[in-house]
């Protein structure tokens, strides 16, 4: 290179610098925003646009208030509106209304061509401003309880909500008409066949569509899902073999009795004459013997193995029905618990995502 | 008759003594208590003179038992007074004795029985040890019981001429507990055969007894 190029390079360059507000150099971003509105406050429009586009330009602008935010860049679309761009004008107030639909202009500071412009915008730009309980946690029974979100819109427009998994598979579809005032967004849990949904990570999509139809912007709320396992109570056992009585009469008393009283019977009969050939017993042994021995087969009969104990029987019955009853009663519960499982959800930071132009 | 009269009347109160404690006890109580009515038929016959002697009459007596739990001692007193074609007597029988019982069903006594015939001519006295089995059944249930208890003499004495040479017997009856305290009622028939050496006396005896106990049988 020879030297009068790189002195003309040098001049170029000292003219450039020139050009530009010389606070621009070495200052902070917001040195630069105070800079640019006091020079919008002094009707240096072009000078403010410059200082003030900078200074949103810089990494702090993310980290300001939203609030604060729409402010600056209404003054940045109000000095872009006088200094006859109206394109950027319209290009920054979209954006205002798409990052915070409820903004309203203070129209003690701005004039009505800038007011009216934003209005028009944002009468234009369908968005919505998504409120939930965020980072909480939510505990319910589906059909007992829900999640509630609420929406409001920038203007009126179509709403299109949405239950999506992590895969983007539409579980439910929430609503679908138009927004007015606000919305009370409601989820129960459930997907589109009633069911409750799995545990998993799931999206509630909230889509703004404009005049055309199109969508134009999305809002997701992740919803953590998860499904809490159901204790269900263990099926009482059936009685204990034991504590059942017989419902039939053993054997063993009634031969007893048979056995014992025959026995006795014809002893008494036959043992004195057997013992006493000589001295003669008296008659009446026949007829002890005979009673002795009737007794016993009375008895035999009235004992006899197998009969049917109806007291016991009756008794069993009673338990049975009783273990079968809170068989039914747990049985119940179960179902009812397994139908109808706790849903634990966690709400996450709502994201904005810009899909049309 | 009077000494019989006494006997039932210390049975009965005694009895009313002990309810209470069987009743604590429960059917298997500690105490039996009881008085004996019934008929008693004596049967005499004396080889010498080939003659056989029949008297019959009503009997009294009472009957107690303590049990202490497989241990028992039982006691049995009847009285009575027999008439007929033969001379008139008055039939007197004691017994005790001690017992053990392996089982619910079963008991095994062993004691002595004296019986005495009194008669205008004096007073015959036989005295028997005796060994006893008894056996009982339930029929309806505990409360209605059939039994049957045999015996045989190992010995025993008299006051007669000739020594005694064996005596037995066997009684079996119906037991049934009364619904009110802890009343028994007893229906029995009893038979008893003692023999002198070489047989030359034959004593035999039926007893048709209903007794009353408290406490059991």
């Amino acid at each position: 290179m020879t030297r009068a190029a790189a002195l003309g390079a040098a001049l170029v360059l000292m003219l450039a610098c020139a050009s530009r507000p010389t606070a621009a150099f070495a200052q902070t971003p917001a040195e630069l925003l105070a800079q640019g509105l006091r020079a919008y406050d002094e009707l240096d429009f072009d000078a403010a646009a410059s200082l003030i586009r900078t200074a949103v330009g810089a990494g702090a602008f993310a980290t300001m208030p939203p609030q604060r935010q729409a402010e600056i860049l209404t003054y940045l679309g109000a000095a872009e509106r006088f200094r006859g761009n109206v394109d950027s004008t319209f290009s920054v107030f979209r954006s205002i209304v798409a990052r915070h639909p409820l903004y309203q202009i203070d129209e003690l500071i701005f004039p009505p061509e800038v007011t009216s412009l934003f209005t028009v915008v944002r009468r234009r730009t369908p968005a919505i401003e998504l409120r939930a309980p965020q980072q909480q946690r939510l505990e319910f029974e589906p059909g007992q309880g829900r999640l509630v979100a609420w929406a409001y819109p920038s203007a009126t427009h179509d709403l299109l909500v949405q239950v999506m998994t992590g895969d983007g598979r539409t579980v439910r579809t929430v609503y679908a008409g138009p927004i007015g005032d606000s919305l009370e967004i409601r989820w129960d849990g459930r997907d589109s066949s009633g069911s409750v949904v799995a545990s998993g990570a799931y999206t509630l999509a909230v889509q703004s569509r404009g005049a055309s139809g199109r969508v134009e912007r999305m809002v997701q709320l992740p919803v953590d899902v998860e499904r809490l396992t159901v204790d269900t109570l263990a099926p009482p056992l059936p009685p204990a073999a034991s504590v059942f009585l017989p419902e039939r009469r053993e054997g063993g008393p009634g031969f007893e009795a048979l056995l014992g009283g025959v026995l006795a019977g014809a002893a008494v009969a036959v043992v004195p004459s057997v013992i006493s050939s000589d001295a003669k017993p008296s008659g009446v042994r026949f007829a002890v013997g005979t009673a002795l021995s009737l007794g016993g087969v009375a008895a035999f009969l009235q004992r006899r193995p197998g009969a049917l104990l109806a007291e016991n029987v009756a008794f069993n019955d009673s338990l049975r029905a009783a273990w079968r009853d809170s068989v039914e009663v747990v049985t119940t519960l179960n179902q009812g618990l397994q139908r109808a499982p706790a849903l634990i959800m966690r709400i996450g930071t709502a994201t904005r995502v810009e899909l049309g132009g | 008759m009077r000494g019989t009269a006494w006997v039932v009347v210390a049975a009965w109160a005694a009895g009313a003594v002990f309810t209470q404690q069987a009743r604590a006890q429960g059917d298997d109580g500690f105490a039996m208590l009881g008085v004996l009515v019934g008929s008693m038929r004596s049967t005499r016959i004396d080889a010498a003179t080939t003659t056989t002697d029949v008297v019959s009459g009503v009997a009294f007596g009472a009957v107690g038992r303590l049990r202490i739990w497989r241990a028992e001692l039982f006691a049995r007193y009847m009285q009575s007074d027999l008439g007929g074609a033969a001379a008139p007597q008055d039939l007197v029988e004691g017994e005790i004795a001690l017992g053990v019982r392996p089982v619910r069903w079963l008991s095994l006594r062993v004691g002595p029985r004296v019986r005495a015939h009194v008669t205008e001519n004096g007073k015959e006295r036989w005295v028997f040890w005796e060994g006893r089995v008894r056996g009982d059944t339930r029929l309806f249930g505990p409360s209605v019981r059939s039994y049957l208890e045999g015996w045989t003499s190992f010995s025993g004495t008299t006051n007669l001429a000739e020594g005694l040479q064996r005596a037995g017997g066997i009684e079996g009856g119906v037991i049934a507990k009364l619904p009110i305290w802890q009343m028994w009622v007893v229906a029995s028939y009893r038979f008893d055969r003692a023999s002198l050496i070489g047989a030359t006396r034959v004593d035999a005896t039926d007893q048709l007894t209903l007794a009353l106990t408290f406490g059991g049988y």
